[in-house]
């Protein structure tokens, strides 16, 4: 069930096998259910230097999946590769969609691709400016999705996007201001809502909480596992941050060095932690 | 009767890595089964390894060798190999835990508290709420604390509170950890009811409990840990 | 009206000979630079709505002057061409004079103000109000050809976002407009989509002209020359300006009719008189004006029109 990767291996010419990682064992059933997201054998290279190494994991639909690791320990890189941002040097990313097929996310046609990530997929960038379109209001940047499927009536967007500011603790009389009127912490729960409104079944999370004030983040964490529970999503989020981590991850992979050093249930890892890395940062000795 | 958990042959040794790779074997090939509807008190001094095997038999903690089958459904799933997902699907479904702390969640009120995992389960938001309620009015939990967030309780509180969490669910599996610690003795004769209720349902139950009466009252069995190792 | 037809060779028109023998071609453009725009001109016309690049050139005047539109009607214009030259709506501005003569110079070719008897219309901001045929061509300036430009500053991004069809941010932007406006404020340059696929800036025209691209009889047209983009619509196209279900597209409706000629059909312009806030709302379109005089209609200020710098504007084409 670990997937402990002492030593980095070299790169594998071909797709490295995913079948020691976290494969159903066809002895305890469960084996109807496919995953949503298959990464296996993913390396990517910044010349000769790995960014991440032979990474290979089976994300299942409504799984939290933590990557933590210090910065610099490839989990940025690792997220670029698996949500499509960033191509692989090695390795493939399988998305099985809505309509139950499969697509090698970095073979895909890159229009695919985009209607994924508008659609099926969310991504929530650590600094909301990264993720809101900010020349326009909060409704706007909420019903961008839903007129981008083809949504056509005025009315029924704002409704949409109304209840969706209230889901996310906006104040409805705040929907035709611009972000940049917004704390950060609202900016953060606009730039969730705007991902959602689509009903996505997969998101990727980069540091969500990490520049706000610590009050701040307790809510935005309560928010996050509320709605990711209610919708039932799987997510891949990235955080240095072990509390974050332990409140919203299922299972976790810790990364050093581009290499998941140590994975599997999330209290599992952070309350018997086994290697070496992981006992370091459990011991919060390292200021990560 | 049905082996609701079976531990085979197992062993836990923590290697700290940063005490120059000191080991510390906690136990060693120990073997257990648990029936449905039985209780087992672990029993031991301190360091004995009670709350070692408590939380290896929940899967928080991973055997350095060794099986930890748990009946789950129709099948004995093995905790110490399975993959995360199982494990959560076996919590969810099969194997309680009451800790000695409750883990507080901001902003979440002790009645949500109580109510999720059940919620989860069924699915019935209503009923699990109903069941909540029940159980933190049978707790004495005042009415007025139920909408809040207990991390301003007293200690007592937040261990009823944890206790009303882990009975919220029909489990077939509970594990307590020191449930009665905190408790005077009214609370403590309620958990002693709630624990012969639940055994009284085929629960199996494995217990650490520090309080000498509450051990006698509800265990079948005591398991000491000290002897154990030794017979290892 | 006259015009001369000589052979099937351009080259063999009658611009002014001094230009001539100077060493200008005719239209000013070699026949290389000429063969170029057609291509792009030609791919545009293959693939409705879609932004062809092509290598604009210098031309004798600056940008925003209509060097886009410009370069169009220099490498599509023979010389049987009828040529017409309209800015908003009106013949005699100083930029379409400058344009009309410089074709005119370069050309020979007969010119004229009359919408009908005009092949190739060249225009900044309008489209003529008189229905317009199969046998006219009708040439559009464009500063900015970029529909998502606006949303989307990125060139790259655009480009994408068009090939990939994902348009819901030009939706963005009406949607924006309703919930500052109560109502889609955007009144020039309003997006359209064409043949059911790429988003298309209309140039700056008012939303007025929208539907008149619809359906189009004519071939029409765009160059953008500083952002060095062709486009077009070929005739009969369907054309959708774009709207919600609850807000659907409408266009500019005036109280007023025209003051000189009564029509209350055309695309009005505001004129004001005098410093006491005194204004009239005359047709935008000068030669559909002056043809509705011409008919014996009539406006309230029909009386006073050689008082107006409008109606003494309107002189008799192909001079
Ligand atoms: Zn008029």
């Amino acid at each position: 069930m670990h997937n402990i990767q002492d030593v980095p291996q070299p790169a594998p010419a071909d797709n490295a096998s995913p079948s020691s990682v976290t494969s159903v064992n066809p002895e305890f059933g469960s084996a109807e259910e496919q995953p949503l997201l298959s990464v296996a054998g993913l390396s990517k290279y910044y010349g000769d230097r790995a960014g991440c190494l032979n990474v290979s994991f089976d994300l299942y639909p409504g799984e939290i999946i933590g990557i933590v690791g210090e910065s610099g320990s490839g989990k940025s890189t690792l997220l670029n590769c698996i949500s499509g941002r960033l191509s692989p040097t090695y390795g493939t990313v399988t998305y099985q969609q809505q309509s139950k097929e499969r697509c090698d996310i970095h073979a895909a046609p890159e229009h695919l691709r985009r209607m994924l990530m508008r659609t099926e997929w969310g991504y929530v960038h650590q600094n909301p400016r990264d993720g809101l379109r900010n020349n326009v209001s909060a409704g706007a940047n909420i019903g961008e999705r839903l007129m981008g499927v083809g949504m056509r009536h005025y009315g029924n967007i704002r409704s949409k996007a109304s209840s969706w500011l209230e889901r996310v603790e906006i104040m409805q009389e705040r929907m035709d201001d611009l972000p940049r009127t917004f704390s950060g912490g609202m900016q953060q729960r606009l730039q969730i809502a705007r991902n959602l409104v689509s009903n996505p079944r997969l998101i990727f999370m980069d540091e969500p909480t990490g520049g706000l004030d610590v009050s701040v983040q307790a809510r935005l964490l309560d928010l996050l596992r509320e709605l990711v529970a209610d919708m039932g999503l799987a997510v891949v989020i990235v955080t240095h941050d072990l509390a974050v981590a332990r409140i919203l991850a299922h299972r976790l992979m810790v990364m050093k060095g581009g290499v998941v050093v140590e994975s599997g249930l999330t209290d599992q890892v952070l309350d018997d932690p086994h290697h070496e890395y992981t006992q370091l940062l459990v011991s919060s000795i390292l200021q990560v | 009767m049905n082996v609701m958990i079976d531990v085979q042959k197992v062993s836990k040794n923590f290697i700290l890595h940063n005490q120059n790779g000191t080991t510390i074997s906690v136990f060693n090939n120990l073997s257990l089964q648990v029936h449905a509807g039985e209780c087992i008190a672990l029993y031991g001094q301190s360091g004995a390894g009670k709350s070692t095997l408590l939380r290896s038999l929940y899967a928080n903690y991973k055997p350095t060798a060794g099986a930890i089958a748990i009946r789950h459904g129709e099948n004995m799933i093995d905790i110490v190999s399975a993959p995360p997902r199982k494990i959560l699907e076996v919590r969810k479904h099969t194997v309680g835990y009451v800790s000695q702390f409750l883990q507080v969640i901001p902003r979440v009120s002790a009645l949500n508290i109580v109510a999720e995992a059940r919620k989860e389960l069924t699915g019935n938001t209503e009923e699990a709420l109903e069941k909540a309620r029940t159980l933190l009015h049978r707790l004495n939990i005042p009415e007025r604390l139920w909408n809040l967030a207990p991390a301003t309780f007293s200690g007592g509180e937040q261990q009823r509170v944890n206790i009303a969490r882990g009975f919220a669910v029909d489990y077939p599996v509970l594990l307590l950890d020191e449930p009665t610690a905190s408790l005077d003795a009214i609370n403590r004769q309620i958990v002693v009811d709630l624990i012969h209720e639940a055994k009284a349902k085929g629960t199996a139950v494995v217990g650490i409990f520090h309080d000498d009466e509450v051990r006698e009252a509800v265990a079948d069995r005591v398991i000491d840990m000290q002897s154990m190792e030794n017979a290892a | 009206m006259t015009h001369t037809t000589i052979g099937q060779d351009s080259r063999q028109g009658q611009p002014d000979e001094a230009l001539l023998e100077h060493g200008y071609n005719f239209a000013f453009l070699d026949e290389q630079t000429k063969r170029m725009v057609r291509r792009a001109t030609l791919k545009a016309i293959a693939i409705p709505g879609y932004q062809v690049p092509f290598a604009s050139r210098e031309m004798p005047m600056p940008y925003g002057w209509g060097t886009g539109g410009i370069q169009l009607t220099a490498s599509i214009i023979g010389q049987q061409d009828i040529l017409k030259v309209t800015d908003q709506g009106a013949d005699d501005t100083t930029n379409a004079v400058s344009i009309r003569s410089f074709f005119q110079r370069t050309t020979g070719v007969s010119t004229t103000e009359n919408t009908q008897e005009a092949t190739l219309i060249q225009t900044r901001h309008r489209i003529p109000e008189e229905t317009l045929s199969k046998d006219h061509i009708l040439v559009y300036q464009v500063p900015i050809p970029e529909p998502l430009r606006w949303m989307e500053p990125r060139e790259t991004e655009t480009r994408k976002m068009h090939a990939h069809e994902e348009y819901g941010v030009m939706h963005v932007k009406l949607y924006e407009d309703i919930a500052h406006h109560g109502h889609i404020a955007t009144s020039f340059d309003y997006p359209v989509q064409i043949a059911d696929r790429y988003i298309m800036s209309p140039s700056p025209i008012p939303k007025f002209d929208n539907p008149k691209m619809d359906n189009c009889p004519a071939l029409q047209v765009f160059g953008a020359g500083r952002e060095q983009r062709i486009y077009a619509i070929p005739p009969y196209t369907k054309v959708h300006s774009l709207d919600f279900e609850d807000h659907p597209f409408t266009v500019q409706s005036w109280e007023e009719v025209c003051s000189l000629c009564g029509s209350d059909e055309s695309y009005l312009d505001e004129i004001i008189l005098d410093n006491e806030g005194n204004r009239m709302f005359v047709c935008s379109d000068s030669d559909y004006c002056r043809k509705r005089l011409e008919a014996g209609h009539t406006g309230a200020m029909s009386e006073q029109q050689s008082d107006t710098p409008e109606v003494n504007s309107v002189e008799v084409a192909n001079a």
